[in-house]
């Protein structure tokens, strides 16, 4: 058959100048624009094959009525409907959000759980200096506080190799951790002291070369084994001129 | 929830816009038609998979769509509405057009050689009289498909399925005896038109 065939059939079976959409032609056939639509419409589906299609369409659409060997295939279609619904209920803590009085307590929730989480990914995050593997850690009951522990030294450029590692005393330490790494967190040495200062052993001394960074850190360590303050990671290296 | 209509449903979930729980309305609606258009889309494919996926951007559609929804109309025409255009308009996308019959639609028998009787229907009052001769040639179910296979361009396979017709080679079966009947009528109603012009 040719394209000028399928053309023409297509305007002879499609719709014509008084056919409606079929929401409307629905509507008019229900009587809900009035008896005379209502009539008029009759007379029009009667005489006319496309409307007559059409309304046999949605009356399939509107039977709920499923044929037995359909039956597995829609009820697999109708539990991927219902897994992935296009309006999803909100979850409670989304639910809070929306109640005004809530809100305040939403956010206080929320910024709660954010500082927890920052701590917890603190104390496990792998290149945490003092991790429990590092031999450093006080074990159980750790906490961490805003409080730092001022370092005097060594730190940047130096024009001599340091004999100690020195920080400021940090009330209520019982104790200090050092650890001295190099910038891929690769640990060289950790040790405990009660002082405020600690004398670099020779397998750090070792690693002083100029141009190369170390790091270090200090942490204070109260008579519980909590931490109470940390000094953050620190750097040194000796510069190019520096004798060694 | 059970006692509210379709509309009912639609009419609270807009009312409610933006409260908690709003969402539930509206899940209820879609919940009531999964099936149907689930079916629907099933027929129309023939496979579960992009059944799936077409019922799950009807739904979508209708949410996103739902202002354009009148209250005054039936919830489920609405939607079939959508459903009927969506996987029409997928079907053609995806290049999948309606399967031609082999059957030419109308032979010259008098002159030896297939020439399409058609080429005479040009103008809307022979378009007219051909609607006339079909509703008083073909039957029913053949009016249907010819219908839906022609003006709405739905593969013959998806009619087969969506009308549940249950002859062998289904619709084709009704589009290859509409052609036949068709291609007769043609022959008389033009010989009645010859004979009228002498």
């Amino acid at each position: 058959m040719s394209n000028y065939d399928g053309k023409i059939l297509n305007s002879i079976f499609g719709p014509t100048a008084d056919c409606v959409a079929i929401d409307e032609l629905s509507l008019l056939l229900d009587g809900r624009r009035g008896e005379e639509q209502k009539r008029r419409a009759e007379a029009h589906v009667e005489g006319c094959a496309h409307c007559r299609a059409e309304i046999a369409l949605l009356q399939e659409f509107e039977s709920s009525a499923i044929r037995p060997h359909e039956q597995r295939d829609v009820n697999w279609i109708v539990a991927r409907l219902r897994k992935n619904q296009p309006a999803q209920p909100l979850s409670w803590w989304k639910r809070m959000w929306t109640v005004p009085m809530l809100a305040p307590i939403t956010i206080g929730l929320a910024t709660a759980l954010i500082a927890i989480g920052i701590g917890l990914e603190m104390r496990h995050s792998p290149g945490q200096p003092f991790s429990p593997s590092s031999g450093g850690s006080s074990g159980s009951g750790e906490v961490m506080r805003s409080l730092s522990v001022d370092v005097v030294g060594p730190i940047g450029d130096l024009a001599q190799r340091p004999a100690e590692l020195r920080w400021k005393p940090v009330a209520g330490a019982s104790r200090y951790m050092v650890r001295v790494f190099e910038v891929d967190r690769t640990e060289l040495w950790s040790t405990t002291v009660k002082e405020t200062s600690v004398a670099l052993p020779s397998v750090v001394q070792a690693k002083i070369v100029p141009l190369k960074t170390l790091m270090w850190e200090v942490r204070a360590i109260d008579a519980s084994g909590s931490v109470l303050a940390n000094s953050g990671p620190e750097s040194f290296r000796l510069d190019a001129t520096s004798s060694r | 929830m059970q006692e509210l209509s379709d509309e009912d449903l639609v009419a609270k979930f807009r009312t409610e816009a933006g409260s908690p729980g709003v969402e539930t309305w509206i899940n209820e609606l879609f919940q009531r038609y999964h099936t149907r258009v689930a079916a629907w889309c099933l027929r129309f494919t023939g496979d579960r998979e992009s059944a799936a996926d077409l019922a799950q951007d009807i739904f979508l559609k209708a949410y996103r769509n739902l202002d354009s929804f009148r209250g005054d109309a039936k919830f489920s025409t609405w939607l079939f509405s959508i459903s009927r255009n969506h996987c029409v308009n997928e079907m053609k996308s995806r290049s999948i057009r309606p399967e031609e019959t082999s059957d030419p639609l109308v032979l010259d028998l008098t002159a030896g050689k297939a020439v399409s009787a058609l080429q005479s229907l040009e103008n809307e009052e022979s378009l007219e009289s051909m609607r006339v001769l079909i509703e008083a040639t073909l039957d029913e179910t053949e009016k249907k498909v010819m219908s839906l296979h022609y003006a709405e361009e739905i593969t013959l396979d998806s009619i087969t399925r969506l009308l549940g017709l249950t002859n062998a080679s289904g619709a084709k079966a009704y589009v290859v005896s509409a052609k036949r009947k068709l291609g007769a009528s043609l022959q008389r109603w033009k010989a009645r038109e010859s004979r009228g012009k002498m």
